[in-house]
């Protein structure tokens, strides 16, 4: 779509509060304090509209990615700041298969660990090329499994996302597939556009705001 | 003629190619030859050829920015029939073009497509235009080719990717019968309470037309590229040329079908009839050829490994709603 003008009060994003309410992820972050981005002791704070910026959309993939990486942080963690770029990732899953590229790409942007694309070092330091990777052979076939582990200590987690456990109504799921055949050939009315994206972010936010039954969706284990 | 004829195609238009190619190979008479120039390998055209019988056809050069096929007919056929099928022509140029096509279709079934062909090159020294040899005579090229075709066509069982497409097209024609009747019942109607209920089968069948896509979008993105890396280039780009223009009419109905409030009926009806005619007949034949030539030619060129990542390939993009799910396991 051709960019809009758009009014002077109006060139600030205005997301939903919601969005705004979501535990931010904390890092330290040593390339950035190196090379004095950040100053003594600083750290950096990757918040949940962040990531709406880097995929361009807000919707339950990237809401799961970014609830999987709260999670396997939490665990690896426990007590401390991470530390950007000191993890490795693992994707099981193919890039181009389902939504395993977006989910890939929230995992880079939020921990650092790029793939082949990604930053080559400052020699020996700072690598954060192949630090994420693909491998497809899922240990879950109903899941999609994530391996986060730690390079200063080679501690490791497998986290699963069961997208298909997240609770929502079933007559509402059936809606909001009806209405987005509707919205994406253009044959939604402005209720009905408005309708579609409520639902939208009613699920975004029971999951992000709400977690209902997430024991039962998202799910860790330790990998040493 | 003399023995041999050479025609020289390259940098033609698709319409324009198909009207010189077909006559002059129908004019073939027993034992000539026809040197054909192309800039593509001709692989369908050396398909539906074989898929004749008439015909001996070898290459005398092959690729890589020119072909050139030789066509020899091995026998010849007599032309009872030429004077009927002259004024038939002409009747599908300037009559009646419904009947005349029905007529047309009646007496192919008695008549060698040798007899046709010479009967479409003097068409087109009449100056009959390239949509309109689109438009008609390509269809009954199709009809003539059908029985040959259908009796070579291989069949594959699942989950082999051709076979999912065609169960896929099974329902597809299914649901475009659907939108025929209901045009048809359309057309009897005068208003949008007459139409009654129909305009929720309207929905239905046109949810299924969109959801289609996702059947387009495998063949585009993973059949087609397989095709092209063996030099098989024009018939997917004529496929998906016919995707585009389908997906525009899909659009339209599927708008028309779900948000008809601010549309007089009149408008409705006009536009829904027209959407709906082209779709049955065009989507309809675009299947026929796909099952029967493009697929066809597929099995033949692709080893056992490329169908095994076209069948990975057409996993990832995922299915229609409609697909039935024991064939893609
Ligand atoms: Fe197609
Ligand atoms: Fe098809």
């Amino acid at each position: 779509m051709a960019g809009t003008k758009i009014a002077e009060t109006n060139m600030k994003a205005s997301f939903r509060d919601f969005l705004e309410e979501v535990r931010p992820l904390r890092f330290q972050e040593p390339l950035a304090e190196t090379l004095g981005a950040l100053v003594d002791g600083g750290t950096l704070e990757y918040r949940f509209v962040d990531v709406v910026k880097m995929a361009g959309h807000a919707c339950p993939t990237v809401a799961g990615a970014y609830l999987v990486c709260e999670k396997a942080l939490e665990a690896l963690y426990p007590g401390e700041t991470p530390v950007r770029g000191e993890l490795a990732v693992t994707v099981y899953g193919e890039p181009d298969e389902g939504v395993y590229g977006v989910v890939a790409q929230v995992f880079s942007f939020i921990t650092g660990a790029a793939p082949a694309t990604g930053f080559r070092g400052l020699g020996h330091k700072f690598k954060r090329k192949d630090l994420l990777k693909f491998d497809p052979r899922k240990p879950d076939t109903e899941a999609m499994s994530f391996e986060f582990r730690r390079l200063d200590n080679s501690k490791g987690v497998l986290v699963k996302l069961y997208p298909r456990l997240i609770p929502f109504p079933p007559e509402k799921a059936g809606r909001m597939g009806r209405l987005m055949e509707q919205v994406l050939w253009e044959a939604a009315s402005a209720e009905e556009k408005r309708e579609f994206q409520e639902l939208w972010m009613e699920k975004v936010r029971d999951m992000l705001i709400g977690r209902k039954e997430i024991d039962r969706w998202l799910k860790i284990e330790r990998r040493d | 003629m003399n023995n041999t004829k050479t025609i020289d195609v390259k940098g033609l238009e698709h319409a324009e190619k198909e009207g010189l190619i077909f006559p002059s190979i129908e004019e073939l008479a027993g034992g000539q030859v026809l040197r054909l120039i192309v800039e593509f390998n001709p692989v369908p055209l050396v398909y539906m050829l074989k898929a004749r019988g008439e015909f001996d056809v070898s290459f005398e050069k092959e690729g890589p920015d020119e072909w050139i096929l030789n066509i020899k007919r091995k026998s010849t056929e007599k032309d009872e029939k030429k004077e009927q099928f002259r004024e038939l022509l002409r009747d599908l140029k300037e009559g009646d073009q419904e009947q005349a096509k029905e007529k047309a279709r009646e007496l192919l079934r008695e008549v060698d497509a040798t007899t046709l062909g010479v009967m479409e090159q003097e068409l087109i020294r009449e100056g009959v235009s390239h949509e309109e040899i689109r438009s008609s005579l390509c269809d009954i090229h199709l009809e003539v080719m059908k029985d040959s075709l259908l009796a070579q066509r291989v069949e594959v069982s699942a989950p082999h990717p051709v076979n999912t497409l065609m169960e896929e097209h099974k329902i597809i024609l299914d649901t475009l019968n659907q939108l025929g009747a209901l045009v048809e019942r359309l057309e009897d109607t005068g208003s949008f309470d007459e139409f009654g209920e129909d305009r929720e089968k309207l929905k239905d069948v046109s949810h299924h037309l969109v959801e289609a896509e996702s059947h387009h979008q495998r063949e585009e993105e993973v059949l087609f590229p397989v095709l092209e890396a063996h030099d098989i280039v024009e018939p997917p780009s004529i496929m998906k040329m016919d995707h585009v223009e389908f997906r525009k009419r899909k659009k339209e109905l599927y708008q028309l079908s779900h948000d008809s409030r601010d549309i007089e009926f009149p408008l409705f009806k006009a536009r829904v009839t027209e959407l709906g005619k082209y779709l049955t007949k065009e989507l309809g034949s675009h299947i026929f050829k796909e099952d029967n030539i493009l697929y066809q030619i597929a099995l033949q060129v692709l080893n056992e490994e490329e169908w095994a990542e076209v069948k990975k390939g057409a996993d990832k993009i995922g299915y229609c709603c409609f697909t039935p799910q024991d064939v893609v396991r």
